[in-house]
């Protein structure tokens, strides 16, 4: 036995503490001052002397009671107003130990006299003045039961049976009495579903699902990452697949033979029916390290892609008219599928280039851009991942505000197909890559100095990740969206196009203006259909990720979906139990989800029908 | 759809203006985007396809020698670049993992000092460990004590084919243990404990008391209800007096039904005891049967364990009977097959041809994936048929009715919607309906009735109440045949609703009645027959999931039978319902039946939803057997998908199962895709000649 003397010299003259209690493992003991004073001591350098570390003066009414939460770790004082406030330990680096009040719960409406924890979980029972108690949980601040005694004094000792089946009052002077109480699922409330709470053991509120804790630990049911995964999810692999399949459906439709047409939209529906199962797999085993090992190529591609196409469209032009007129959709396939090989190997080449270039110049990412993102914000320049990911978006626009500002120069100026008018043409593929790349990295620079990626969309590098997901999502997505859309394209009539065609347009502006706008309500709906697969999808989210309920924005990052979560956790809840029914509600959620999506979508397609029907 | 012609002529105008304009790079664009979803499904396709078809290709054994002086014998599986450098490495499959190694072996490319064919080594291929690859030196029947008693065969003047034929008599014996003791045992065991269980539910019937009786007095009411509810139907109609005494009488029966008095009481003490001999007769005759096929196993295995195998790796150590015994040489049975070190093509492919064979056609084993997939193959195909019977009939139904029979309007609108909604609906969702409803809910009442019944009087008054809405319902129709107007439009949405309520009423009656204790109550708390996961409930949700689909598909099918045929039908004086089934059905069949194919390819693919309803890793029995009653809808099954998931992602030694997660996943796409291939054949055929018609 070791007498030990806590150091109180900086409280002197406010006598004794009203409560003491010690902490879970012994590192500390607390006390409690009426006044809201509450300190906590812990071994310093001399074993015998306890230094104050971390106090806290409460800005409360007076402390009326106290006591400690199951696992010793949380304080709950309860004050002469009637509310109950949570006072945990918090390390922060730098600070040190400090002791805040985490959540505050208004209990009753008098003064609590008296507090007591049920001893399994987080619900306490508040005795009160006048022989009345409350009984509440102060995870989810659920008010379980309001209890009163036939007499009148104040409740001293309001006592929880372990399983939360029965409470006992025991008044000051002797008399009790006992009620039954049915305790239900007292961990949930809305709050306790969505909303940020400061959890035990955690530097600040925030969003958690934790749903297998040690005993005793404070339950942790937020949705609100689980949706969030849901939606980043879904987000990315819109993103990614959205523009393939509709451009995919609209040449399908307006520019491929019949014939071949034939061919293309079968091959759609099977891969349509690939079982998710599959996709998640091969997208575990192979797609992932292929990611990891050419994580900037990939990235890269996104621009190569579209500006091999450029000049492909370009170089066309040096072909003498009589010869292009020969060749054939299919062959201009074939042409198209070389382009995007050569996109391949430009990215695979640009990427060894400039991987070192931008992500190791100071040493901080050792030249390539998964130690640039391990090294976390800061480190290095910010740019490069700003550029990678506006590159794209960059040279897209530059080719849509070519056509819009320079179309009418262009054609007046365009000749004959043939060697001036391919040097043109390609001169003006390099403006547009030029100005694309310039504007993308104005901005990447801009915002570079403002906000490092790092912090906001990129982040730790993990294997499987969200863009690894979205890829692979984009499997699933990509030919329902095309499907239905390009069927949406076909119900537009002949007549329209025709018109169009001898009013002079030429085919893409016919598709486009004529036909996208017919079609754009059926397109629309075929986008929301592919974004409720995407919602719901379980097998590829559950193989391709970790599965960790994290809630960043990082796109290199994992997260789990409110299917993963019910997949993984189902199988083994408890039937009946809290956690269970917590799974279901996450499938209630999601059920809204797509609810919501697939009503709105099969609405706009009635209407469109309707309407193409008159056309 | 656009027809041909004007398509041709479209296409024409569009090229000449193409070549012209100068700005048809967006055109480019839109292709390029095909090009790389093509590339996409393609590419993709091709990867299982060349991942699942290489895996049991067989190589040739190499002895290689590292510069580090280490010497091994491996086949070589695939090569790759490390990192940036130039530099590659070599992947061998070593096997011996009960000797403490990896199944794989990196060597860099740079490291090997030589390596050279091993003709005289052997793969041997084994459930529990892998495969291991050594030098075989000899085959050897042991005595009693642990001495050689013969020697079948040694590597001086043997042959790999004579090692093999030495071989087959041990495999034959193993597959004769394997029977006994995987599909007899386990069937008499689990007749013995049923038979316990029966004679439980005897001895609980012997004490209990006379099931509830119904008050005289609520007797009486309940016939002047029904009496008067007829009562009231006969006279609002006007006629159909026959129809009412025939509601009346039915539910006469039925309330007798209730009363289930042969049922009622409990066993006397004599005839309790007259039924407990008869199970323990049986028992007994079971349990001597058991013995016999006990006794049958233990001579069998003892001769088994006799034969060795030994088989040396290039340090000499042995393949060893088990982990804790590294000298005593494996049991020779578990090698289940053997390839040589040396192969020309043909062995090649009679290997390859002979490992697909057994793959498909044996279980699993213990050890994760070892054996090969046929209860896997099974328990797919059971559940799609199972989910075929379920989801056809309804489905047929509700688009028959849709769209032969129903006005179309707003109802029918919000019903099409809410059918496009359940294709939008996440498989998990269904998943989770299928655990509550079926599983726990329709499960749990088969197995021990309502979990609260409703109190006798409360039970009584409800379904006196749903005779009564009954009778309204009756009301409600002649009201609206006789008055116009509002009152006509009044009447039938009450009509609606009070069909509605008695719908959920009778719902309710028949999952709160007191009368029902369950089918298997016998057999709780111990045993949940159909109240947990089974393939009965998956195939059921399932059905659900595939619903949309076989509606959708046979609503077109029905579209596409030109009007003009049910008018030629109704013309020569058929009715509704004679021309649906003598003309419209036959001519929409094909379509039907792509509806069911889309349905069963979709069925076979599904995962998540299986997860929760009954898909294990490894089910203790198969879900269709000669045991009586031959399909058993309480098992839990395997599932082709869920064993990718399972042996992709809870193995512990990945890289081993990874070939063997491949092919599976072949043999899933290959199931899926004949059957869509089919479907979308017939669906062409079906245009075809539906154009034919018009």
């Amino acid at each position: 036995m070791t007498r030990i003397r806590l150091d109180a010299s900086d409280l002197a003259g406010r006598g004794a503490p009203g409560w003491l209690f010690i902490q879970a493992r012994g590192e500390g003991v607390l006390g409690v001052w009426a006044d809201g004073t509450v300190r906590r001591w812990a071994p310093g350098e001399k074993a015998d002397v306890w230094r104050p570390r971390g106090s806290a003066k409460l800005t409360t009414p007076t402390l009326t009671a106290a006591c400690m939460a199951v696992g010793s770790r949380t304080l709950i004082l309860g004050d002469e107003s009637g509310a109950a406030h949570l006072v945990s330990t918090v390390s922060k680096a730098g600070v040190g130990d400090q002791l805040v009040v985490r959540r505050s719960i208004e209990i009753a409406d008098g003064p609590i006299r008296s507090l007591r924890t049920s001893g399994r979980d987080r619900t306490i029972a508040a005795g009160l003045d006048g022989g009345g108690a409350v009984v509440v949980n102060t995870a989810s601040g659920k008010v379980i039961a309001r209890a009163q005694a036939e007499w009148d004094v104040p409740v001293t000792q309001p006592l929880l049976g372990g399983s939360l089946d029965r409470l006992v009052l025991v008044g000051g002077d002797g008399s009790a009495a006992a009620f039954g109480l049915e305790a239900g699922h007292p961990a949930v409330s809305l709050p306790a579903l969505f909303a940020k709470r400061w959890y035990e053991g955690y530097d600040e509120p925030s969003y958690v699902y934790q749903s297998t804790g040690a005993a005793g630990s404070e339950p942790k049911l937020s949705l609100t990452p689980l949706i969030f995964g849901t939606l980043k999810a879904t987000i990315v692999a819109m993103i990614l697949s959205t523009p393939i399949a509709v451009l995919a459906a609209l040449f399908t439709s307006e520019f491929l033979h019949p014939g071949v047409r034939k061919w293309v939209k079968p091959t759609f529906e099977l891969m349509a029916s690939l079982p998710s199962v599959v996709l998640g797999f091969v997208a575990a085993v192979s797609f992932a390290p292929l990611l990891r090992d050419h994580l900037v190529a990939a990235l890269l591609l996104l621009t190569t892609g579209p500006v091999c196409v450029l000049f492909l469209s370009a170089g066309w032009r040096f072909i003498p008219e009589h010869l292009a007129r020969r060749v054939n959709t299919l062959a201009r396939l074939g042409v198209a599928c070389m382009g995007l090989a050569v996109s391949v190997v430009v990215a695979e080449w640009l990427a060894g280039v400039v991987e070192p270039f931008w992500f190791g110049t100071d040493g901080a990412g050792a030249g390539t851009m998964r130690g640039w993102l391990d090294a976390g914000a800061g480190a290095g320049m910010g740019w490069p991942g700003w550029f990678m990911l506006f590159a794209p978006a960059g040279v897209v626009l530059a080719i849509a505000l070519d056509g819009r500002i320079l179309g009418g120069f262009w054609r007046r100026v365009a000749q004959r197909p043939g060697l001036v008018e391919g040097v043109m043409q390609t001169g003006r593929a390099a403006a547009i890559v030029a100005a694309g790349c310039v504007g993308a990295f104005a901005v990447a620079w801009a915002l570079s100095a403002v906000v490092d990626p790092r912090e906001v969309l990129l982040g730790t590098f993990s294997q499987r990740n969200t863009l690894l997901v979205g890829i692979v999502m984009g499997f699933a997505v990509a030919p329902l969206i095309y499907t239905i859309g390009e069927d949406a394209m076909q119900s537009v009539p002949a007549n329209l196009r025709s018109a169009s065609i001898a009013a002079g347009a030429t085919p893409w502006q016919t598709a486009t203006r004529i036909v996208l706008p017919v079609a754009g309500p059926g397109l629309f709906s075929a986008i929301m259909i592919g974004l409720g697969r995407a919602v719901g999808e379980t097998m590829i989210v559950l193989m391709a990720t970790g599965n960790t309920p994290e809630m960043t924005a990082n796109i290199f990052g994992g997260f789990r979906t409110l299917s993963a979560n019910i997949a993984v956790e189902l199988p083994e809840a408890p039937r009946g139990g809290t956690h269970f029914r917590v799974l279901f509600l996450c499938g209630l959620t999601l059920f809204a989800m797509t609810l919501v999506v697939n009503t709105t979508a099969e609405i706009v397609r009635q209407r469109f029908r309707g309407r193409s029907a008159r056309l | 759809m656009t027809d041909a012609p004007s398509h041709e002529l479209h296409h024409h105008h569009r090229r000449a203006a193409a070549d012209v304009s100068g700005n048809e790079r967006a055109s480019w664009l839109s292709g390029s985007a095909l090009v790389v979803a093509l590339v996409m499904i393609i590419g993709l396709l091709a990867l299982i396809f060349y991942q699942g078809g290489r895996a049991f290709w067989p190589g040739d054994i190499e002895r290689v020698s590292v510069s580090d002086g280490s010497v091994f014998l491996g086949v070589d599986s695939g090569e790759e670049t490390i990192g940036d450098t130039e530099a590659r490495r070599i992947r061998f499959l070593v096997g011996n993992r009960d000797l403490g190694q990896q199944s794989y072996r990196w060597v860099d490319a740079d490291a090997i000092a030589s390596r050279s064919v091993a003709g005289d080594a052997v793969q041997v291929e084994r459930d529990a460990w892998g495969v291991f690859i050594g030098e075989p030196r000899s085959v050897v029947v042991r005595d009693g004590s642990g001495g050689v008693a013969e020697t079948v065969w040694t590597a001086e003047g043997g042959s790999v084919d004579g090692l093999r034929r030495a071989l087959r008599e041990a495999s034959r014996r193993r597959s004769a243990i394997r029977k006994l003791s995987e599909e007899e045992l386990p069937a008499i065991e689990r007749a013995i404990v049923n038979l316990g269980f029966r004679s439980r539910a005897i001895e609980r019937r012997v004490d209990e008391p006379s099931a509830p009786r119904l008050h005289p007095g609520l007797w009486v009411v309940a016939l002047l209800v029904v009496g008067g509810a007829g009562y009231v139907a006969v006279r609002v109609r006007g006629a159909g007096l026959r129809r009412a005494l025939a509601v009346v009488a039915l539910a006469g029966i039925a309330v007798a039904a209730l009363e289930h008095p042969w049922s009622a009481d409990g066993l006397s003490e004599a005839a309790a005891a007259r039924k407990q001999t008869a199970i323990a007769e049986r028992v007994a005759r079971l349990e001597s049967e058991r013995d016999e096929v006990l006794a049958e196993i233990g001579t069998l295995r003892a001769e088994d364990e006799r034969v060795r195998l030994v088989v040396a790796d290039l340090q000499g150590r042995i393949a060893p009977r088990g982990i804790a015994t590294p000298d005593e040489p494996m049991v020779a049975s578990e090698a289940v097959g053997l390839v040589g070190g040396e192969l020309g093509f043909g062995e090649r492919v009679g290997v390859y041809l002979r490992r697909w064979w057994s793959y498909l056609s044996r279980s699993p084993g213990e050890a994760p994936g070892s054996g090969g997939i046929w209860p896997v193959i099974q328990g797919t195909v059971v559940l799609t048929l199972l989910l075929t019977a379920g989801v056809m009939p309804l489905g047929v139904i509700a688009a028959l009715y849709l769209r032969e029979y129903a006005k179309q309007g707003i109802a029918i609108s919000a019903v099409r919607i809410a059918i496009n909604n359940l294709a939008g609906v996440p498989s998990i969702v269904y998943g989770m309906f299928g655990l509550g409803f079926f599983c726990y809910g329709v499960g749990g009442f088969v197995d021990r009735g309502p979990e609260t019944p409703a109190p006798m009087g409360q039970w009584w008054l409800v379904l006196g109440c749903v005779l009564a809405g009954l009778a309204l319902t009756a009301v409600f129709a002649s009201m609206g045949s006789r008055w116009g107007g509002v009152a006509r439009r009044a009447a039938k949405w009450l009509g609606i609703a009070t069909w509605l309520g008695v719908a959920l009423a009778a719902g309710w009656l028949i999952s709160q009645t007191p009368y029902f204790d369950g089918f298997f109550e016998d057999k709780l708390p111990e045993q949940s027959t159909f109240g947990g996961r089974g393939i009965l409930w998956a195939s059921l949700t399932m059905a659900l999931l595939t619903l949309p689909v076989v509606i959708v598909a046979t609503e077109e099918a029905l579209a596409a039978v030109p009007n003009s045929v049910r008018e030629g039908s109704f013309g020569c004086g058929a009715s509704r319902w004679q021309t649906v089934r003598r003309v419209v059905l036959p001519s929409a069949l094909p379509g039907i039946m792509t509806g069911a194919i889309l349905a069963m390819a979709r069925g076979a693919g599904e995962v998540a939803p299986l997860m929760l309803v009954g898909a294990v890793n490894l089910s203790p029995a198969p879900a269709v057997s000669g045991e009586f009653p031959f399909i058993h809808g309480d098992r839990t099954f395997m599932h082709l998908g869920f064993h990718i998931y399972n042996l992709g992602f809870q193995s512990p030694d990945a890289e081993a199962t990874e070939p063997l997660v491949w092919t599976t996943t072949l043999t899933l796409i290959a199931i899926v895709l004949t059957l869509n291939l089919t479907a979308v054949i017939i669906r062409g055929r079906l245009r075809t000649r539906a154009f034919g018609v018009v």
